[in-house]
């Protein structure tokens, strides 16, 4: 059969008649210019059609495992629906399928269901690709051996063509993915940043909250240096005064004093002392929880300053007639802010006096390695059992039994504690019994000992600390 | 009769000081705040000089420092009397020449007034 019968043998119209090559010749220009599955299945399918007068056609792509890939059809009224059992038995066949020449059976009944007069396998040397299912002619003309040429030359090359687009396609969505994926990640980085950024801002606005807190907290801090200032000053000012005047009306600076006056002026004078007293505790203790007391560490003989402040309380003991004695002392250097140590045993001492009425105040030492304990003994009236653990308390008052005894602020001994601690020391309540006395125990660094080198580099890395923090009261 | 300087802002402490020292035999002049007191320094040349810290003006502390800077107010012994009462500011004051520094409300003024007299005689003395 050459080109030229074939032609002249299609009796209906020389319009349809089409020559094997040329034909494959169009086909050929359309798979080496088509790269998307898609376009090469319609163009093919429209170019054989209507070549071929064929009333509709299909690809039937196979994927793994016998899988329906993808349809393309033409010339169908309906989308055409294909089984893919069905389509898994034409596949397995090895030629070429052509109903007229079928005998009956599965493989004619499912072509007959498919309204398929073809099937042309469409396979590459690896693997298959899928199906080329033709209908019968128009007008029901028959197919011609040269179609089936024509269709034998198409089938491996349309195999490649549908391979390479395949692939095409695989790639081309593989991109996609990866731009998609790509901007999905982009996307949640962006989000990630967002959240970063956001929790920036959050930080960043917590910061803020902190630092105004942390400024509010320096105001008021600063407030209360200048209350403490205030009080310091203001209050102490006019208790100077009323304390001044007093004692100048009962020296008799303002004239001779009546005995009927005496009395009261000296209650005045005592309570104004109280005051004072108090006043110098509360900002003490203010200074002591605010981390600002100041300690100016020095060496000292600790039996120079007992000497010194058992002649000065030597006339309230005379007043009281009550002994006050050192008992024991020898030279002993200690380290430690000289004024507070005094005000420690200022109040210890001071205690133990207001508290006796019979017997007397002894001071005693005892010596540890690498410490001084002095030891406050009297023979007062001694603390009952269950007060002694409010001892240390701040403004806990223990009430003494007897009327009329001086009250204190109630805050000595904390303060004295809290202070004899910071160079180094402590004090405590060694034995009280109820009417027969107390004693109590001040301890402090002996000099050059390690206790005290360790207690003065604490002291001057607190003070470095806080280098810009002036003392005002 | 020794001349004594009062640097006080405060009325009341001023009246009773200023009362205390007339009752002891002092000459007595009174400064309100810390331009008067140098002012008052050279004017009166006073023997001994009481004086506050905290005060309008120039206070205790800066006119200790521009007293020190003037040689003919060097001299003057000043004692540093107030109820600002920290180790720190007893140093300071010492440091800037002070010869004593002393908490108001720990003294009456009989106790100021002698320590002052304690003062200026183991002075003429030595």
């Amino acid at each position: 059969m050459d080109n030229q019968s074939n032609s002249v043998g299609n009796i209906f119209s020389k319009q349809t008649a089409y020559t094997v090559q040329g034909l494959l010749y169009s086909l050929a220009i359309i798979m080496a210019s088509t790269l998307r599955l898609e376009d090469l299945g319609h163009r093919l399918l429209r170019e054989l059609i209507s070549a071929m007068r064929v009333v509709h056609g299909a690809f039937v792509l196979i994927g793994e495992e016998g899988k329906i890939y993808e349809v393309i059809h033409e010339g169908y009224t309906l989308t055409p629906e294909f089984d893919e059992n069905e389509i898994k038995i034409l596949s397995n066949q090895e030629k070429m399928l052509v109903f007229s020449e079928l005998p009956e059976g599965e493989l004619k009944d499912i072509m007959q269901g498919l309204d398929v007069s073809l099937v042309v396998y469409l396979r590459t040397e690896e693997e298959n690709i899928g199906l080329l299912l033709l209908s019968k002619k128009l007008l029901g003309a028959p197919y011609k051996p040269y179609d089936m040429q024509m269709l034998k030359i198409l089938a491996p090359v349309a195999a490649v063509a549908f391979q390479n687009a395949r692939s095409f396609e695989e790639i081309r969505q593989f991109n996609t993915t990866l731009e998609q994926k790509v901007a999905q990640a982009t996307n949640e980085l962006k989000s990630v940043n967002e959240g970063v950024y956001k929790r920036n801002l959050e930080l960043a606005k917590v910061s803020e909250d902190l630092s105004r807190a942390n400024r509010k907290l320096k105001a008021f801090d600063k407030l209360k240096d200048e209350f403490l200032s205030v009080a310091s000053h203001e209050l102490r000012t006019p208790m100077t005064a009323i304390k001044g005047f007093i004692s100048m009306i009962e020296e008799g600076d303002y004239g001779e004093v009546g005995d009927k006056l005496r009395t009261p002026l000296r209650d005045i004078e005592i309570s104004t002392d109280r005051l004072i007293k108090l006043v110098n505790d509360m900002l003490n203790i203010s200074r002591i929880e605010a981390g600002r007391l100041k300690f100016a560490i020095s060496e000292f003989f600790i039996n120079d300053l007992l000497s010194d402040i058992v002649s000065s309380l030597q006339p309230l003991a005379k007043e009281k007639r009550i002994s006050l004695e050192i008992s024991e002392f020898e030279k002993i250097r200690v380290q430690g802010d000289e004024d507070k140590v005094r005000q420690i045993l200022d109040n210890l001492i001071g205690n133990a006096l207001k508290f006796t009425d019979k017997g007397g105040v002894t001071l005693s030492k005892r010596s540890k390695d690498e410490e001084i304990e002095i030891l406050v003994a009297d023979t007062g009236i001694g603390i009952a059992q269950e007060d002694q653990g409010k001892l240390f308390k701040k403004f806990e008052l223990i009430q003494p039994q007897d009327v009329g005894r001086p009250t204190g602020s109630g805050l000595g001994l904390y303060i004295s504690r809290e202070i004899a601690r910071k160079m180094g020391g402590d004090v405590w309540l060694e034995r009280s019994i109820k009417d027969k006395g107390s004693t109590f125990v001040f301890s402090l660094p002996l000099a050059k000992m390690d206790i005290a080198k360790k207690v003065k580099a604490e002291i001057e890395k607190e003070a470095l600390a806080h280098p810009d923090q002036k003392t005002l009261v | 009769m020794a001349k004594i300087l009062i640097v006080e802002d405060d009325l009341l402490l001023h009246k009773m000081y200023r009362k205390k020292f007339e009752v002891a035999g002092f000459v007595v002049d009174a400064a309100y705040d810390g331009e008067e007191a140098i002012g008052k320094m050279k004017t009166f040349a006073p023997d001994i000089v009481l004086l506050d810290v905290m005060m309008p003006k120039l206070n205790g502390i800066q006119v200790l420092e521009k007293a020190q800077a003037d040689s003919t107010l060097r001299h003057i012994p000043v004692i540093v009397l107030t109820n600002l009462g920290g180790a720190i500011d007893a140093q300071t004051a010492l440091k800037k020449g002070a010869v004593s520094y002393m908490v108001k409300s720990d003294f009456t003024p009989s106790e100021v007034v002698a320590k002052v007299q304690e003062f200026l005689s183991t002075r003429k003395v030595g």
